[in-house]
């Protein structure tokens, strides 16, 4: 029953469509010219096409419109609008032309009595009379509108009428012309090419892809496998590693993805140092605005996801064998934490694909960043990002809270802990209490970006030192958090290499505490110079210089400890003397700049770049570098090469040193920071850093060697190739699936004598 | 990665952080992408997208848990009897909230701030003559119509309630009034975010001062006449005393919702008697997220809607 009323409607419908067609008016050349909408509609959208079948423009006839060289608000202008060309060249008589014209703002109106020219239904088009229909050349007014830095685009369409009625016959144009305003800034459109990141970025691309195609293509072929077979044996060997919830996993997870982050940051710092190698004009190398993105990014990648994810690599891997755990109180949120981390970064470089990297320097100070200076989007996938890597660290910090304080094996008191363990534990008491923070200003910047919020508008009476503070609340104990870790790293090390026990274990645990808490209260010496209460910028000062009595406390433990014990001197334990030795000197010039004075006067220059490095590469980084070759032989089993570790440690402690002394220098002679030139007097010691910087950076490659060839060919390594004695080294290397076949029991928490 | 007692590989997590970055990615472009920069609206397609695969990746993960009857496996065992009297998921869970206490800081601090640093309006005032220069607060907006505050304040508390008669049910191997009580917390929520965001239309169009008035210096608040600041309105780009009114409430209210997900979870289960005088444990964390928010609420209520 259905298909036949189908059928019936259908036929109907095609009848009605067919009757449409044949009474559906055909284009009609109106000798008035345009005069409703709709045709109006057609001929701006197709051009004249009631004038021909041919419903193209015909190149020959030519459509002249004379216009000012440019125009001002309110000015009116006399325009004349001519037709020449075209087959149907005949002199005037009847029937010789028509014209439309529409300008996307000011007003075109005909001159007063002229009956050439006709304003058709109200509307900002003009067009020909009937009388007008007999000229070819018409003459109106045009007013500007009331902005002259806008531009104006006119479109003039002439029909040449070949003399005749109808409109078969007769040849049609258009013309656009665009005028500009005496304000007008006039685009010139270019091929944008691709920026120097952006080149980087495409070619490790197209590296990738090659690889990929070369090593499964070789699989292939010399195991004769399919190509099926051959992904298939990846992702088998892939997806364990996307679904662990194994501490011992996601920790080598994080280690090697902080790792690799650590080399993009390092290009990204060798881009800087490429750029400082002379004075250069904006483009030379970088564009000023690169190089903004450029730093940015190598401070956001080497504290977010170089310095903390290797940290918490280890302190994943660590934490629950030294304290004799089977794995962490929450191993899906673990691997939650860790994930977030390749997927943040991936946000937070998205803007090289999009017009340029947040450049907004990794301290996003507003109301540059919360403005229309900073790139866009950029700059929102770096906040973004950076929201991510927040709740990434947030996460794991309750994790680390929970499993320390409640799952340690019987025997393992709070004041038997390892160092290391301390460390990890007062970081992440520091973590919960300042990335919430930091994530909510954040917010409040993406608020302020995307929503139109005006937390940081001035206009609105706002005030961007909030940024400030609330960032800094963040930023000190975010570098104290970076900063502790590797104090407990060099705790270790350095006891197991000295054969003693640390010296003052109690006063370690306090030192690290106190620390833990003025770190907090010492934020605002980064804001010395916005003009703030001086009653703050004094307690600020002071306790920031009090920080130092813990930390130096630590030191002397630590000198303490080697006195009298019998050094061992293998490359964990040079890495270790390296990094006291690095430190210190970082840690000297923190206290130079507490000083008030003297930081108002080495703000944003090269001596505090020279400080936070010392610290940051020569505490944080040599101490993790120290901790690879320590804890390797336990991940792995196998013994890291150690002439190639000592070369390594050579090179990088000489260039090191080579690359960030000078900047002091520089710096107190007044070089400042985010800047991609200076002056030429100081060329000579910047290309005398750039080029340590980058003997450093390539000397790394010796450690990535030592890696993997070690993996392969690295000699066994046995339970404890060290003779160390916290809980990690009882058992076996690498540790077995649950890392414990047994929980054990710590009776003492120093070397034994057997 | 095995099975050796009791947790295992699951894809949950990768899934939901590349999920994740979906959604920021999306959000990102469709907001400040395109060739203008203010936002390429193609994109809103990979937001969505992205959220959905959070969700998969949040019902994926609480998977696990759907069929869980007791808390054997998932507890551990303790050495250390002074932390061991608390389980290791409430533990966790009053450490996340302690992070939650320093979210609500920042932003009622950064209030706070603004707020002290001028005046209140005041139309004696000489320094509140252009009205521009002084805090016309949201209360001022609100105060004609803090019946809904009210409601609002009242349904959460309420829920609260209902949260622990259902952990007591549980506890009393009652599944039916559970699953009531549970329900009716996700009632007494919804009304709270329906409420809210009714008001939140309302104040911006400028509904609550009733008809726009014709604009004077000096003018009576109290009387219900639009502060000139606000005749168009009062939305989170009118003004500071907006833009800190709607985020931090908004916030407030993301939590609401982020709980009420959670809770249409603790139902379902419920519905099916998965909650008894052995396994409760879920219903009590849930609790102390929802008394927190509530908590939150106790403070957000005076300091933006009488204040």
């Amino acid at each position: 029953m259905i298909t036949t009323n189908l059928k019936k409607l259908s036929i109907g419908f095609l009848i009605a469509i067919l009757v449409a067609i044949t009474a559906f008016p055909t284009g009609n050349g109106l000798p008035t010219g345009i005069t409703d909408q709709n045709t109006t509609e057609t001929v701006i959208a197709n051009g004249c096409t009631c004038h021909n079948t041919d419903t193209q423009a015909t190149n020959s006839v030519i459509v002249n419109l004379t216009l000012p060289g440019n125009f001002t608000s309110g000015e009116t202008y006399t325009l004349i609008l001519n037709l020449s060309g075209g087959p149907n060249e005949l002199s005037d008589g009847e029937n010789r032309g028509g014209f439309f014209i529409t300008a996307s703002d000011g007003e075109l109106s005909p001159i007063a009595n002229d009956s050439l020219v006709q304003k058709p239904f109200g509307l900002t088009h003009l067009t020909h009379t009937v009388e007008g229909n007999d000229y070819r050349e018409w003459t109106f007014e045009w007013t500007a509108p009331d902005k002259q830095d806008i531009s104006v685009e006119f479109v003039a369409y002439g029909n040449s009428v070949n003399g005749g009625d109808g409109s078969q016959n007769d040849y049609w144009n258009k013309q656009a012309i665009t005028l500009y305003g005496v304000d007008a800034v006039i685009e010139i459109e270019t091929q944008k090419e691709l920026s120097g990141p952006q080149k980087i970025i495409y070619a490790f691309a197209i590296i990738a892809v090659t690889l990929g195609v070369v090593v499964i293509g070789n699989q292939m072929v010399t195991k004769d496998q399919a190509f099926e077979e051959v992904l298939k044996g990846y992702w088998k060997a892939i997806y364990p590693w996307l679904t662990t919830t194994d501490h011992k996993y996601v920790g080598t997870l994080y280690i090697c993805t902080g790792f690799a982050w650590f080399f993009i940051g390092g290009i990204l710092g060798l881009l800087i140092r490429w750029q400082l190698m002379e004075p250069r004009v904006d483009g030379d190398f970088l564009t000023y605005e690169e190089y903004n993105s450029t730093f940015t990014m190598h401070g956001t990648t080497m504290i977010f996801m170089a310095a903390m994810p290797i940290i918490f690599g280890f302190a994943n891997y660590l934490i629950p064998l030294q304290i004799g755990a089977r794995d962490l109180a929450f191993p899906r949120l673990n691997a939650l934490s860790y994930w977030l981390l390749p997927t943040g970064g991936i946000v937070l470089y998205m803007g090289y694909f999009t017009g340029g990297a947040g450049d907004v320097g990794w301290t996003g100070y507003t109301p540059y960043s919360s403005g229309d200076s900073s790139t866009t989007p950029g700059t929102d996938f770096w906040v973004a990002g950076q929201i991510m890597l927040g709740a990434s660290s947030t996460l794991t910090a309750i994790n680390f809270m929970v499993t320390m304080l409640r799952m340690r094996a019987p025997g393992v008191t709070m004041m038997r802990l390892p160092l290391f363990s301390w460390s990890i534990l007062i970081t992440v008491f520091l973590l919960l209490l300042s990335i919430p923070v930091f994530t909510v200003a954040l917010i409040l910047l993406m608020a302020d970006r995307t929503f139109g919020t005006l937390y940081f508008n001035i206009d609105a009476g706002a005030d961007p030192i909030l940024w400030q503070h609330l960032f800094w609340y963040f930023g000190h104990p975010e570098v104290y958090i970076v900063i502790l870790p590797a104090f407990g790293v060099l705790s270790e090390i350095i006891t197991t290499f000295s054969r003693r026990p640390i010296f003052g274990y109690t006063s370690m645990v306090y030192a690290m505490a106190t620390i833990g808490v003025i770190s907090f209260i010492v934020y605002g010496h980064h804001m010395f110079t916005t003009g703030a209460d001086p009653l703050f910028r004094f307690i600020v000062m002071l306790t920031t210089m009090l920080v130092a009595v813990p930390t130096g406390i630590k030191i002397f433990n630590w000198l303490a400890t080697m006195t009298g014990g019998s050094i061992v001197l293998k490359t964990p334990m040079v890495f270790a003397l390296g990094t006291v030795i690095t430190f210190t000197i970082g840690g000297i010039t923190g206290i130079v700049l507490a000083s008030i004075p003297i930081d108002i006067a080495l703000h944003d220059g090269y001596f505090v770049v020279a400080h936070f490095h010392y610290v940051l590469v020569g505490g944080t980084i040599f101490a993790f570098i120290g901790g690879v070759y320590y804890w390797y032989p336990k991940m792995t089993g196998k013994m890291m090469n150690e002439k190639l570790g000592l070369l390594h440690f050579a090179m990088s402690f000489i260039f090191f040193n080579a690359a960030f002394y000078p900047m002091h220098n520089v710096g107190l002679s007044g070089m400042p920071r985010r800047y991609a030139t200076y002056d030429a007097s100081l060329a000579d010691m910047n290309e005398f850093i750039s080029i340590a910087a980058m003997i450093f950076g390539f000397s790394q490659l010796i450690f990535v060697y030592n890696v993997f060839y070690s993996y392969k060919n690295g000699e066994e390594a046995g339970d404890d190739p060290w003779d160390g004695w916290s809980l990690e080294w009882t058992t076996s290397s690498p540790p077995p699936h649950n890392s414990f076949t047994e929980i054990p029991t710590l009776k003492v928490a120093e070397e034994e004598k057997q | 990665m095995s099975d050796d007692y009791g947790h295992h590989g699951t894809i949950a997590p990768f899934l939901f952080c590349v999920a994740t970055a979906v959604m920021f990615i999306g959000l990102v472009m469709a907001t400040a992408g395109g060739e203008d920069k203010t936002g390429d609206t193609g994109y809103w397609f990979i937001f969505f997208f992205g959220l959905a695969g959070m969700l998969t990746g949040f019902m994926i993960w609480v998977q696990d848990y759907w069929n869980q009857t007791s808390e054997e496996s998932e507890e551990i065992e303790v050495y250390h009897e002074f932390w061991g009297t608390i389980t290791t998921r409430k533990f966790g869970m009053w450490i996340f909230l302690l992070t939650e206490v320093m979210v609500f800081s920042t932003l009622l601090s950064a209030y706070l701030r603004y707020r002290a640093a001028v005046p209140d309006y005041d139309p004696t005032l000489a320094e509140c003559v252009g009205i521009d220069p002084c805090w016309v607060p949201a209360a001022d907006v609100i105060r004609s119509h803090l019946i809904f505050g009210i409601i609002n304040t009242f349904a959460l508390l309420l829920s609260s309630l209902t949260v622990v008669l259902a952990l007591y049910a549980a506890k009393n191997n009652n599944p039916k009034a559970t699953t009531r009580y549970l329900f009716a917390t996700l009632v007494l929520g919804s009304i709270f975010l329906v409420l809210k965001l009714w008001e939140w239309g309302e104040m911006k169009n400028g509904h609550f001062w009733g008809e726009e008035c014709s604009v004077t210096v000096g003018q009576d608040i109290a009387n219900h006449c639009i502060a000139p600041k606000y005749e168009h309105g009062f939305w989170l780009d009118t003004s500071l005393e907006g833009s800190t009114f709607y985020i931090t409430t908004g916030t407030h209210g993301a939590h609401v919702f982020i709980g009420l997900i959670a809770l249409v979870y603790l139902i379902a289960k419920a519905n099916k008697d998965g909650y008894n005088e052995e396994y409760h444990d879920t219903i009590e964390l849930f609790g102390l997220y929802w008394h927190y928010v509530d908590l939150v609420w106790v403070f957000v209520f005076p300091f933006f809607y009488l204040y």
